[in-house]
């Protein structure tokens, strides 16, 4: 039996259905993300295991037990919101120490808590100043000891990088990760950023539309999304509309526009869609012939489109220093087998 | 380029300033000279710079009773209407959108009647044998009815009544500042219902109630119409006070006096009490 459970979670609001249907198990200690577009019922999610919101079907067990007639301020969860919600008129100290205090934790274990608790996210310095004294990076360092410090048994980040900018939030995602690797608490993050799920979580579920679309490890999940809406939304794919056309040995044979090609997967033969990813796909002596139409340089990486036989492709190449391949130049695209993927429309 | 750059707020304000000063500054003034001449029946108002008139309000009892109880009224009105008005305004605060507009349009609604009418109305309800006596009696509170009119609690009742307006709305504007996380951030952390109410909310709410009793404060020291219809002649308050001197007596000089002292005295409390509460609450101020 897992740490966490939901069991067919449902969630409405009047006509709209926020959450239709979710279960999911996590282990404890897990780091388990909620990856999904905006509006696919994330935070309604979250919400619901903290206990703010009563769930219209389904059931919630934590520790073995149901969490149904358990208020929010008896689970013994900590949340980091997306606002951070630190109290403004304590300081960083009073804080953390708030729900210690709650707990009516004696003053001399309390300060050495809060003490541990700031060293753990460095902020020993800060502990007298006020939130609005503070960064975003370190208001954010605030609201996770907050809720570290009263051990909680289960962590929940709602979308906790939001709002910090994009060099402060690389830092933060790893330095996050750490600290959850650490203290071994069991998270569930939600984050409708896919390079933060992939990189923080030991698994991410992809949410579409109040259900998981699909779960699992970071990597299986991005080589072998499924369909067509987690292979897009996860990193960057092409994705080509095709006919199933055979199949041989583990392999089907598709048809997209006149080309023919292998791909792997399973789909019933007919229409289907192929997701071939950027970065899989090189330039070749040998292959499906195109034009570069633009190639734009990222530092790290080139990125090319290229217009062939079964439609544009985006093409991500590594910049290894040595000369690019020029716009309007002739190119042959390839790529190996496994990377075309066929998945579900 | 950059001069006129400068100057241009002060030409855009000068008409703002020139108002202000010709229907604001001018009379203040004047009244604070007119506070400065001496009067006699015989003689009428005599120009001259004599602090005879501040003597006598400082100095006499009579006066010292009426301030008294005007800032005792003030007083009393503004805690109730805390009371009152800043956990009405958390109760709006926390309704859902169609239910909230109306409540608040119905707290507002008395604001769009005028003073005379809702005071005169109070008149009817405190009397003796208004509905309040009547159904006192009936309940058994009181044996017999109770004389509402003419008495400090009845002034206080409409003032409230009047007043509490002001504070739920300045009081539900700090509220709505609110990040509504805050307060699942305090439940998340173990806290009650009531702990989060009393820690987290109140303390943000300050600066509302802060600017509430301000605005409820100085409107009920200097109320007239109120005061005038409910507490009748022998509860005067500085205002009636004033009105009598300028109106009655004929006496423009003292009651001038009695002015001044009142918009001191109410400017220094508002001061005070301003920086004490800014001090005490530093951090929700920012
Ligand atoms: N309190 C609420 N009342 C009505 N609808 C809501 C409420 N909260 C969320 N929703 C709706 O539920 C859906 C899912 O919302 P949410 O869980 O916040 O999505 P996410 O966090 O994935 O962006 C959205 O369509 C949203 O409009
Ligand atoms: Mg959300």
């Amino acid at each position: 039996m897992a740490f966490l459970e939901l069991h067919g979670l449902v969630q409405r609001y009047g006509p709209v259905v926020a959450v239709d249907g979710v279960d999911l198990a996590v282990d404890r200690g897990e780091f388990l993300s909620l990856l999904g577009p905006s509006g696919c019922g994330k935070s309604t999610t979250l919400m619901a295991i903290a206990g703010f919101v009563e769930p219209t079907a389904g059931r919630i067990v934590l520790g073995g037990r149901d969490m149904a007639q358990v208020k929010p301020n008896r689970r013994n969860i900590g949340i980091v919101f997306q606002s951070f919600a630190l109290f403004p008129h304590m300081t960083v100290a009073e804080n953390v120490g708030f729900g210690l205090e709650m707990r009516s934790i004696a003053k001399a274990e309390r300060t050495q808590r809060i003490a541990e608790t700031l060293a753990l996210v460095r902020l020993t310095e800060l502990a007298g100043r006020y939130p609005k004294q503070l960064s975003g990076g370190q208001q954010q360092r605030v609201a996770l000891a907050r809720a570290l410090v009263i051990r909680p048994d289960l962590l929940l980040l709602d979308e906790p990088m939001s709002s910090l900018d994009a060099k402060l939030r690389e830092e933060m995602r790893v330095e996050i990760r750490d600290i959850q690797r650490k203290v071994q608490i069991t998270t569930i993050m939600v984050t409708h950023d896919q390079a933060e799920a992939l990189l923080m979580a030991d698994r991410v579920a992809v949410m579409d539309q109040g259900r998981i679309a699909r779960i699992g490890k970071p990597y299986e999940v991005y080589e072998n999304p499924g369909s067509a809406f987690v292979s897009d939304f996860l990193g960057r794919t092409n994705l080509l509309p095709a006919t199933v056309v055979g199949r041989s040995a583990g392999r089907l044979r598709v048809k997209i526009g006149a080309v023919e090609i292998d791909a792997v997967g399973e789909a019933p033969d007919g229409a289907a869609m192929v997701s071939l990813r950027p970065e899989r796909l090189s330039f070749a002596a040998q292959g499906l012939p195109g034009t570069i139409e633009s190639a734009l340089f990222m530092g790290g990486q080139w990125f090319y489109r290229v217009a062939t036989g079964i439609g544009q492709l985006s093409v991500i190449r590594p910049n290894e220093g040595g000369a690019h391949v020029a716009e309007g130049g002739a190119v042959h695209v390839a790529w190996p087998v496994d990377a075309a993927r066929v998945v579900q429309g | 380029m950059a001069g006129k750059r400068v100057l241009l707020p002060y030409g855009l304000s000068l008409p703002a300033a020139a108002v202000l000063t010709v229907f604001m500054t001018a009379p203040l003034v004047m009244v604070l000279l007119l506070s400065f001449n001496s009067f006699t029946m015989a003689t009428g108002i005599q120009p001259g710079f004599k602090l005879a008139n501040y003597i006598e309000v400082l100095g006499d009892s009579y006066f010292h009773t009426i301030f008294g109880r005007t800032f005792l009224l003030a007083l009393w009105v503004t805690g109730i209407s805390i009371l009152i008005g800043a956990p009405e305004a958390y109760v709006i605060h926390r309704m859902r959108p169609p239910w909230r507009s109306i409540f608040l349009l119905v707290i507002l609604g008395p604001l769009l009647v005028s003073v005379i009418v809702r005071t005169l109305g109070w008149a009817v309800l405190l009397g003796r044998g208004g509905m309040v006596n009547t159904v006192l009696v009936k309940l058994g509170v009181l044996e017999r009815p109770m004389e509402f009119m003419y008495s400090f609690t009845g002034m206080t009742v409409a003032l409230v009544h009047v007043l509490v307006p002001f504070m739920v709305l300045s009081v539900w504007t700090s509220l709505r500042r609110l990040d509504p996380a805050v307060e699942a951030a305090g439940l998340s952390l173990g806290a009650s219902q009531w702990t989060v109410l009393r820690r987290i909310v109140l303390p943000q709410a300050v600066p509302g109630i802060l600017a509430g009793s301000l605005i409820v404060f100085t409107l009920a020291a200097s109320a007239f119409a109120t005061p005038a219809i409910v507490g009748g002649r022998r509860l005067k308050v500085a205002a009636m006070a004033a009105y009598d001197e300028f109106l009655n007596s004929q006496n423009w000089p003292l009651g001038a006096a009695i002015v001044v002292v009142l918009l001191v005295a109410m400017v220094a409390i508002v001061m005070i009490y301003n920086r004490l509460v800014e001090r005490r609450f530093k951090q929700v101020f920012q």
